[in-house]
């Protein structure tokens, strides 16, 4: 087993909601909860805490002081809980909550900074909370999850992409493979049965870019360009992704993109969606019609939608 | 002026200013030049006024007031950093040199629109994003719209707010928390938000 993979704690979670998820994919954070419910795991869904502000810290109108701020917050609700490990549904709150532990420990004036302003609001610093994501989880669990299925995903043919939050910026914690040529993604998908495709711009960025999401899309569109130029020509049955703002793109691009490079079409799922599925998950409880892309039919040639609404 | 093209050595690096992010994560005194960064920058790749290794040049020669133009180009992926042989990170002295041009009040005015968005998003509510920031559905294409058009009808029936980005919202006690906290290190205050 990989030394990054080594260090997933076996249980006692503290899970770390998403903004982005559950605004645009509620169904994910359903999925996350099925899986973890169904091979026992115990976590915290705790109402408390903030979101990490990272969408609008990496927007650039974040100050630094104040993500500083509210996640010291948020470290301070996670000590204080039973189930100490800090898991995360999506790649910024990881990379940001990792970046965040590391100014606070290794610069004092913004340790001062923190310390005094949550004493203001009555908490105690304690960032010894570790920081995972959801999918390091999944990966050291597999064995745990796959003994649940009831389906399996044999024959279909799978690209995976993995966040550049994940992947690029604390880029030795990778759980599997490396920053370069992440694997925890091929790796799960594997285990339900799928085949893994290359293609050559794995390691591009799904071109999300945050402030762009909201001015100037066309920045997105002309990564994604490049990025489904790729992807055609591996002709996947599903993408596999583990972030919210990368399903985002790759599913609701896919319908104008599709006019200008020819028909896509590829359905996109997040890692849990699909592990919620193969343990038996009904599509319509996990959220799978709010996708863009239709997912029915590869549920359909699955038999994963007999008897379903 | 150096051009684009010339590549120096530096008699004296520029001087350090006062954020972790350029100061240390950065770690432009350190760049050589080499221009993996912009090799591997998606953004490097669409326009071509922006390039990794000049930010950091720039920087080297302390004149960072020349990239004011430039900070939003970046899409803050990292590739960067990842692959840089110094284990520097451009994107985060990107970050440094926005809240500077903000503080400054030289961000393009669509930034500024975001980032009052966004501090409203996260002083009512405790989230950075929630489903009313998402109102640009109808640019992906008639079926897509025709698909997701009630999906905030669809997220009810999943057992989430309509309005709020959770199951549950966060708690007032807790919001009582966050306000005091941005009120504290977000220059210019929340309470206005």
């Amino acid at each position: 087993m990989l030394n990054a993979l080594r260090s997933v704690p076996a249980d006692h979670y503290y899970l770390f909601k998403s903004c982005l998820t559950c605004s645009l994919y509620p169904g994910i954070e359903k999925s996350i909860r099925f899986v973890l419910d169904r091979i026992g795991a115990s976590y915290t869904d705790d109402p408390r805490h903030s979101s990490c502000t990272g969408f609008g810290y990496h927007a650039g109108v974040v100050p630094l002081k104040a993500n500083l701020a509210l996640n010291a917050r948020n470290f301070s609700l996670a000590a204080d809980s039973t189930d100490k490990h800090i898991v995360c549904t999506c790649p910024t709150s990881y990379g940001n909550l990792k970046e965040c532990k590391d100014i606070i420990s290794s610069d004092e004036s913004q340790r001062k900074f923190v310390s005094a302003a949550l004493k203001k609001v009555g908490r105690t610093l304690d960032i010894t909370p570790s920081i995972h994501h959801v999918s390091d989880i999944f990966l050291a669990r597999i064995d745990d999850i796959r003994a649940k299925a009831t389906h399996d995903f044999s024959g279909v043919r799978a690209v995976t992409h993995h966040g550049c939050h994940y992947s690029k910026i604390f880029y030795r914690d990778v759980a599997s493979g490396s920053f370069e040529r992440p694997t925890v993604l091929d790796d799960i998908a594997k285990a339900f049965g799928c085949e893994v495709l290359d293609y050559s711009e794995r390691s591009l960025c799904c071109g999300m870019g945050f402030h762009y999401t909201m001015v100037d899309r066309e920045y997105p569109r002309s990564v994604l360009r490049r990025k489904f130029a790729s992807i055609k020509k591996a002709a996947p049955d599903v993408i596999i992704t583990q972030c919210p703002g990368c399903i985002f793109n790759l599913d609701y691009y896919q319908e104008t993109l599709s006019e200008e490079i020819g028909p896509l079409d590829i359905p996109v799922l997040y890692f849990s969606e699909m592990a919620a599925l193969a343990l038996g998950a009904d599509p319509y409880e996990i959220g799978l019609d709010m996708h863009a892309v239709p997912v029915e039919p590869l549920l359909e040639r699955l038999g994963i939608m007999e008897g379903r609404r | 002026m150096v051009a684009d093209t010339m590549r120096v050595a530096l008699e004296r690096p520029a001087k350090a200013v006062n954020d972790v992010r350029l100061d240390r994560l950065c770690g432009f005194e350190k760049c050589m030049q080499c221009g993996r960064c912009t090799a591997s920058c998606p953004a490097a790749f669409i326009y071509d006024d922006y390039r990794p290794r000049d930010v950091m040049r720039k920087l080297q020669l302390g004149q960072k007031d020349t990239l004011t133009h430039l900070l939003w180009r970046c899409g803050q992926c990292y590739s960067c950093a990842a692959r840089c042989p110094r284990n520097n990170s451009v994107a985060s002295g990107i970050l440094a040199l926005r809240e500077s041009a903000i503080a400054a009040g030289l961000a393009p005015e669509k930034i500024m629109d975001a980032a009052a968005i966004i501090r409203k998003n996260l002083y009512n509510h405790g989230e950075t994003f929630l489903p009313s920031t998402f109102d640009f559905l109808e640019e992906f294409g008639p079926r897509t719209t025709g698909r997701c058009k009630d999906n905030g009808k669809k997220r009810v029936r999943l057992g989430f707010n309509r309005h709020d980005a959770r199951a549950q919202p966060v708690p007032e006690d807790a919001m009582d928390e966050i306000r005091a906290l941005m009120d504290m290190s977000w220059p210019g205050g929340g309470r206005d938000a």
